[in-house]
């Protein structure tokens, strides 16, 4: 194996050991302090990718994350681009958006049916929930299984797809996979609007809490490859600027940065995105949100699994929307590039949320300098916030295992890397 | 037709693709008997579960950490299902899978696992053809206990070292 490929290995074999942990000093009924630790190995790869030419980079980030590999693809295809000047036609971006609804099916069902699911409903995990609601897993798996099938079908295989290049697509498939691939998301649409309200019907705390949220916002589309950021306190930015306004800090309990805007704690993710977009949501989906009587803008964490199952259904309508009319291929193939000496910008809406990219290359096209923030890490500060203000309301003279299972559930809604161990907090609880 | 299904599973990388390697060389090299197919799977996940639809029995060719380099195991399964932990998308492996097929009642009675033990973690950088064929060469033997009224002898018996 060459150099090259070990270095990829890297975050592989650290993730295995990925779990949060928890440390809370208890002074009476007030949380004095509480840490959440995150292991994030994005950072690493800011300094492998130094040297790299912007043809590997797409390819290189997706290794960062095995369950939204093409976010990463999609925000460094988006810097790359911005730094040499190349602008995606309408074709390549509607290819681009499909492959992205690909990822938002799968990773959001998964996260529904196999992460959150077992907490609403009560169970340890979803070995002992496929017992008792083997229908609502199967469904889980059959639109995860319909999200990979897209990434399959558009990048050539459904995990780290590799058709994705600066300037456009190494290749794209044709109807004898595009036809049949229509008919399965189509027959898939009555699913994800039943599961929009199968969602809103669960039993969810009511814990509301006063943040901003952060989101892409495009003129015309539900966001998820290009916008302008913006938050709901106003704030409305060119992603050039995300770096003057956001601001990353290092926290000595965790090796993810944290992030703040103004000061203060956000949210990324279906939650924020949905708070921020609503009014571009296609009216079959903005039906299925109103339905569920549910108010929106909405400022209660627990309801980030309604929204991802509105987001489900929009992936789907869009995916449907694209596949009943393919766009020609041949414009939204990969053309060479231009490389120059410049610096560019890209954030895209990974299922979690925004995800920024800038690299700054010389006049070879080589990396001289990455800054990748993901989601996980903007959110790691209104995690914290949410579980103190959360375990507060619980009750904090509860059993530390209660205390525990409750602030599993508060972070799991934030679908952060580590939400995926049923088990994923180590709780030290210090009590005074 | 009875539809006993040989899966090799693994990632393109060091000692991991030895499932991989092993379903290949099925493939290409073994005529087969009817009713048994064989695929590959890279890192499925819990997309293994939709390769138990349709198989009266499937046989799972993978890598094992740990052991002693080079020989081969097989693991029965109830001893698979044991070794489920707490379901996690980032370390979802084979017996999560297998673990949540059966709370589903989609896995198959007859189910095992061949593999190879590639030592202490991460183990070698490069597959020893050896290993290969010495995994291909024991699966009719664990295809036979899986499946004991198929007549399946002889299905590794063509399987020749390449040196």
């Amino acid at each position: 194996m060459t150099k090259r490929g070990r270095s990829i290995r890297v975050p592989v074999l650290a993730r295995v050991e990925g779990e949060g942990a928890l440390e809370i000093d208890i002074a009476g009924n007030r949380i004095t302090r509480l840490d959440l630790r995150i292991y994030e190995p994005p950072r690493l790869f800011e300094k492998f990718l130094e040297g790299r030419s912007y043809l590997e980079v797409p390819d290189m980030v997706a290794r960062i994350c095995g369950i939204c590999p093409v976010a990463y693809q999609m925000s460094a295809v988006a810097a790359i681009e911005d730094a040499f000047g190349f602008t995606p036609g309408p074709e390549l971006r509607a290819w681009r958006r499909l492959l992205y609804c690909g990822e938002w099916i799968e990773s959001h069902a998964l996260h529904i049916h196999l992460l959150a699911a077992p907490d609403v409903l009560g169970f340890e995990s979803v070995l002992d929930m496929a017992q008792a609601w083997p229908e609502v897993v199967e469904r889980g798996l059959r639109l995860q299984a319909l999200g990979n099938r897209i990434l399959a079908v558009l990048g050539g295989r459904s995990v780290h797809p590799v058709s994705v290049r600066p300037g456009g697509f190494s290749r794209l498939p044709g109807p004898e996979a595009l036809d049949p691939l229509q008919e399965a998301c189509r027959a898939a649409l009555e699913t994800a609007r039943d599961l929009v309200a199968w969602t809103a019907s669960l039993d969810l705390p009511r814990e509301t809490q006063d943040f901003p949220c952060v989101a892409l916002r495009h003129p015309h589309e539900y966001p998820m490859n290009e916008g302008r950021i913006a938050a709901t306190t106003g704030l409305e930015i060119p992603v050039s600027e995300f770096e003057a306004h956001f601001e990353e800090y290092q926290v000595p309990h965790s090796t993810a940065l944290h992030s703040r805007l103004a000061g203060r704690s956000y949210l990324v993710g279906p939650l924020a995105r949905l708070n921020l977009n609503r009014d571009r949501l296609p009216p079959p989906v903005a039906e299925a949100l109103a339905a569920t009587g549910i108010a929106f803008p909405s400022h209660n964490s627990h309801f980030s699994i309604v929204a991802r199952a509105v987001e489900i259904f929009l992936a789907l309508s869009e995916a449907v929307r694209i596949l009943d009319d393919p766009p020609p291929a041949a414009p939204a193939l990969a053309r060479p590039l231009q490389p120059r000496a410049a610096e560019g910008f890209g954030c895209t809406e990974a299922p979690r949320g925004i995800l920024y990219h800038r690299y700054r290359f010389d006049a070879d096209g080589r990396v001289q300098a990455a800054r990748i923030t993901p989601p996980t890490s903007q959110n790691q500060a209104r995690m914290e916030e949410d579980a103190r203000l959360a375990l507060e309301r619980f009750g904090l003279d509860r059993p530390d295992e209660e205390l525990r299972r409750y602030a599993e559930r508060v972070i799991r809604n934030y679908d952060p890397c580590i939400s995926c161990a049923t088990h994923f907090l180590r709780l030290k609880v210090n009590r005074r | 037709m009875t539809t006993i299904r040989i899966i090799g599973l693994g990632s393109p990388f060091g000692a991991d693709r030895i499932g991989l390697l092993a379903a290949r060389r099925l493939a290409r090299e073994v005529r087969l008997p009817p009713g048994v197919e064989v695929i590959e799977r890279d890192r499925p996940g819990l997309r293994l579960l939709e390769d138990f639809t349709g198989a009266r029995a499937v046989l799972l060719l993978d890598a094992l950490a740990g052991g002693i380099p080079g020989r081969v195991r097989e693991v029965e399964r109830s001893a698979l299902l044991a070794r489920a932990a707490p379901l996690s998308s980032h370390a979802l492996g084979v017996a999560e899978a297998l673990a949540l097929a059966e709370a589903l009642g989609r896995l198959p009675e007859a189910v095992g696992l061949l593999g190879v033990e590639t030592g202490p973690a991460p183990g070698p950088e490069d597959v020893d053809p050896v290993w290969v064929q010495a995994l291909c060469l024991r699966v009719p033997v664990a295809l036979e206990r899986l499946v004991p009224d198929r007549r399946v002898a002889g299905c590794g018996g063509r399987i020749r070292s390449r040196r």
